[in-house]
């Protein structure tokens, strides 16, 4: 470890180590290094770019290369897949020489897409298509490549811009999958190189050599049989071979002066035409037997160089699918892992919603606030008043609302329509509470009738004119009649064998032996049934509570020792104020036109046996 | 501390430095004369900058006299005692001095180019009085507390953070100050040595 400069300075140039290049990515190291030698020999004698100049250059690119190249490599290292790092760099390398896009452009392309694919796989495919969209549309790489990459994640409103063919509508419900098939089949092919094209390969093989070659240069070389990607591959050798050959020539040389007459008898270009013969096989620069030998075991050392290499990178690819397979599989557990969070928390909202509507309705019930209010109401107030405390009304319905909707309360509070404010549904909703309509479809029935109902209105009529409405809708006509048991006869028994034919029971009448006075029917006591605790409501329709007679006072019939006097009955007398001992009343409930459902029977029924409750005769429930 | 991040990074430097003495010595004598001279103005400026004495509030920054080394810690340790006593001292002839164009450093690194890059030119301000009149009231608390204080003089940060006010960014005192004046120059003279001059004395067209 080299420590740190401990010196005040200020530098002007700056030279590479060696050490810190063993460190360095080879194969990148080595083409630079390749690509400098190349620019020394050709640099020197050819073009008109001088030679440092390019050595400049070449090395601040590497340097930029060398930095985007750990960029990479820590994105690979968080995805656990370090070692793919020389996989990924030769992949962008040989994208490079095939694409003519230049590696420091490459690869923070690759890095971008890794980030967002989390698989070098997938990266490289969709880096491979970005090179090709942006070669054919003339696109920045960068701009492709963020388009595809939010592409992926789904948001496609990039690619759209990119203005490729992608309408919105094309891509609107459509998978990334889908979408990268139809890309891979306008751009997956490569189409004829244009001469641009091959200009731009050259000069990422050597692109200060881009002046000096020219566009004859180009020409003459097709021309002369070689291809440009074959010139390519081997421009890299063929510098190295002129930088040797120039190098020994040097050697030969006893002085500079010297050398700069050689140069001038035999101008490098010379060398370059001998190096170009060697490249499409016409004479080889080297001619001893020596360097023949030296030659093929250089190629040996080559070729057993690559094949190491070989191996290497498919360990690593096999290392890689594992690793990816790996990957994916957290990736699904974590997916999965996720949606049953969502699921649960989705349920856990409905639940609390739920809490939260029975809370409401029950806290409704008991708020003493509208309570106070719906009495307040029933009072006789000033019309000032009376606004005041229909305001504090919508005010104290506008809390059980949700905030549209107490918006439009309030808001129709504030304009004193306050029957609107009080929207049916909710004095309906009052309704289900107190039992009148015990389901959804009774209230859904209600709410369709819009009955002549204002929340202003006495809570008493509003269930008057509610009952009315049922009763009206479903046809039920309620009708019970009382068959009275057996009366004894005077001084008989009840179960001695029944009335006489001739028995009245106008005949009779009530007496308190007391006082020797006829005994007025008491007036039932009016109870409030329990469950309909409504705002505001006070007393309601006496029912359910049993009648309880006064047995201090009332007398059975046997017992009230009240004479046939043969007179008519008075005309207070009600046989309901009599109750029938040990035996029950047969209550018949006769239900005229027709039943919408059980409910309808069922409420028909109780209202018969509360009207009969109310008589405080027993109930016999002989059949149903 | 060193400033590289304009620096022109030649990788293969030596390489092209030895190649350049294989075809002529003269030719990398040469070479290496007319970088020096694109750095020399910088380095005469600076020079210029070298105060008599450094003083702050009417009080001197550096000892009049040099230590004595009287205190036990001192008097023991025979291995950090200055070959130099006058280096606690404020002289600026040997400031002066001390600011020099250094052509090559084996393993000085250069900030930012750790492990894979030294210093091949550069302006150096090699003298510790001028170093530490160049840097004082520089620095985060960060860095500070990173860096192992093994002086036998430890207060002497302190007492200078005390003398030379806090510095936002670098202070500009000597070859900085030279630096923020004529660096821009310095860097196109260099580029024109390397792309000019050595092309042309390489073509022989001068």
């Amino acid at each position: 470890m080299v420590m740190a400069r401990k010196e005040v300075a200020v530098d002007f140039i700056t030279r590479l180590k060696d050490k810190g290049f063993k460190d360095l990515d080879k194969n990148t190291k080595k083409s630079v290094k390749s690509l400098q030698k190349f620019g020394k020999a050709l640099g020197v004698a050819l073009t008109t770019t001088a030679l440092v100049t390019f050595v400049k250059k070449s090395t601040q690119q590497f340097a930029e290369l060398e930095k985007s190249t750990r960029r990479l490599e820590s994105e690979l290292n968080t995805l656990g897949i370090a070692f793919a790092t020389s996989l990924a760099t030769d992949f962008t390398r040989s994208l490079a020489l095939a694409t003519g896009t230049s590696q420091d452009k490459l690869i923070p392309s690759l890095q971008k897409l890794v980030a967002t694919t989390y698989t070098l796989t997938d990266a490289q495919k969709l880096l491979g298509l970005a090179v090709e969209i942006s070669g054919r549309k003339g696109l920045e790489l960068e701009q492709v490549t963020n388009a595809l990459s939010r592409a992926f994640v789904g948001d496609y409103n990039a690619l759209v811009r990119l203005r490729i063919g992608f309408e919105k509508a094309d891509v609107e419900g459509k998978t990334f999958a889908e979408l990268l098939a139809r890309l891979q089949g306008e751009f997956g092919t490569r189409q004829a190189d244009t001469f641009a094209d091959k200009l731009e390969k050259i000069k990422v093989g050597f692109e200060e050599a881009q002046v000096a070659l020219g566009k004859g240069f180009i020409q003459g070389l097709e021309d002369s049989g070689v291809s440009v990607e074959e010139f390519q591959s081997k421009m890299i050798a063929l510098g190295t071979t002129i930088g040797e050959a120039l190098g020994k020539a040097v050697g030969y040389f006893e002085g500079f002066q010297n050398k700069l007459d050689e140069l001038a008898k035999n101008p490098v270009i010379k060398l370059l035409l001998t190096g170009l013969d060697a490249l499409i096989g016409l004479d080889p620069i080297m001619g001893t037997g020596r360097d023949t030998a030296a030659k093929e075991n250089a190629a040996r050392k080559k070729q057993a160089e690559a094949y190491e290499k070989e191996l290497s990178d498919r360990a690593k690819l096999l290392k890689l699918s594992e690793a990816e397979a790996l990957l994916a599989k957290q990736r699904a557990a974590e997916l999965k892992r996720l949606q049953a969070k969502e699921k649960a928390a989705a349920a856990e909202k409905k639940r609390s919603a739920d809490l939260e509507k029975l809370r409401n309705s029950i806290q409704f019930k008991f708020d003493i606030d509208a309570i106070n209010l719906q009495a307040a109401l029933r009072r006789q107030l000033s019309q000032t008043d009376r606004d005041r405390v229909l305001q504090l009304s919508a005010l104290k319905i506008s809390d059980y609302q949700t905030d549209e909707e107490a918006i439009k309360t309030l808001k129709a509070a504030t304009e004193g329509r306050y029957d609107d404010a009080m929207n049916l549904e909710k004095v309906l909703q009052l309704l289900k509470i107190a039992g009148f309509a015990s389901d959804k479809a009774s209230i859904d029935a209600l709410a369709a009738l819009k009955p002549d109902i204002k929340f202003t209105d006495n809570l008493d009529d509003i269930i008057a004119k509610l009952k009315a409405i049922i009763e009206g809708k479903y046809s039920i006509s309620i009708g019970a009649t009382i068959s009275v048991p057996n009366i004894p006869t005077p001084g008989g028994s009840s179960k001695s064998g029944g009335l006489p034919p001739t028995f009245d029971p106008g005949g009779f009448r009530k007496k308190d032996e007391d006082t020797s006075k006829d005994l007025l029917p008491p007036t039932p006591p009016v109870v409030k049934p329990p469950y309909i605790d409504l705002p505001g409501e006070i007393g309601g329709e006496p029912f359910k509570t049993p009648f309880i007679p006064d047995t201090g006072r009332f007398r059975f019939f046997e017992e009230t020792g009240v004479s046939d006097r043969r007179m008519g009955l008075p005309s207070f007398f009600d046989p309901a104020g009599f109750r029938a001992r040990d035996e029950g009343v047969t209550v018949n409930v006769n239900i005229e036109g027709s039943l919408l459902s059980q409910n309808d029977l069922v409420a028909a029924v109780t209202d018969a046996v509360y009207q009969t409750q109310r008589t405080g005769n027993d109930l016999i429930v002989s059949a149903i | 501390m060193a400033r590289a991040s304009e620096s022109i990074l030649i990788d293969d430097f030596a390489e092209l430095i030895k190649q350049l003495k294989e075809i002529s010595p003269q030719l990398r004598k040469d070479f290496d004369k007319g970088l020096k001279e694109a750095v020399k103005p910088m380095s005469d400026l600076a020079k210029t900058f070298v105060p008599g004495s450094v003083q702050y509030k009417g009080r001197d920054v550096f000892q009049q006299e040099p230590p004595i080394y009287s205190t036990p810690a001192w008097v023991d340790d025979k291995i950090h005692r200055s070959r130099d006593p006058l280096r606690w001292t404020w002289q600026a002839d040997v400031v002066t001095r001390g600011i020099k164009i250094r052509r090559t450093t084996k393993n000085k690194v250069p900030f930012g180019y750790n492990k894979v890059a030294v210093a091949a030119l550069a302006l150096v301000n090699s003298a510790p009085g001028g170093a530490i009149y160049e840097l004082a009231g520089a620095g985060k608390e960060s860095s500070r507390k990173k860096t192992k204080n093994v002086s036998r003089n430890y207060k002497a940060p302190e007492d200078f953070r005390v003398l030379f006010p806090k510095v936002a960014g670098n202070p500009y005192r000597l070859i900085y100050r030279a630096e923020a004046q004529l660096g821009d120059k310095v860097r196109r003279d260099i580029a024109n040595v390397i792309n000019t001059r050595l092309f042309k004395f390489v073509k022989g067209t001068k």
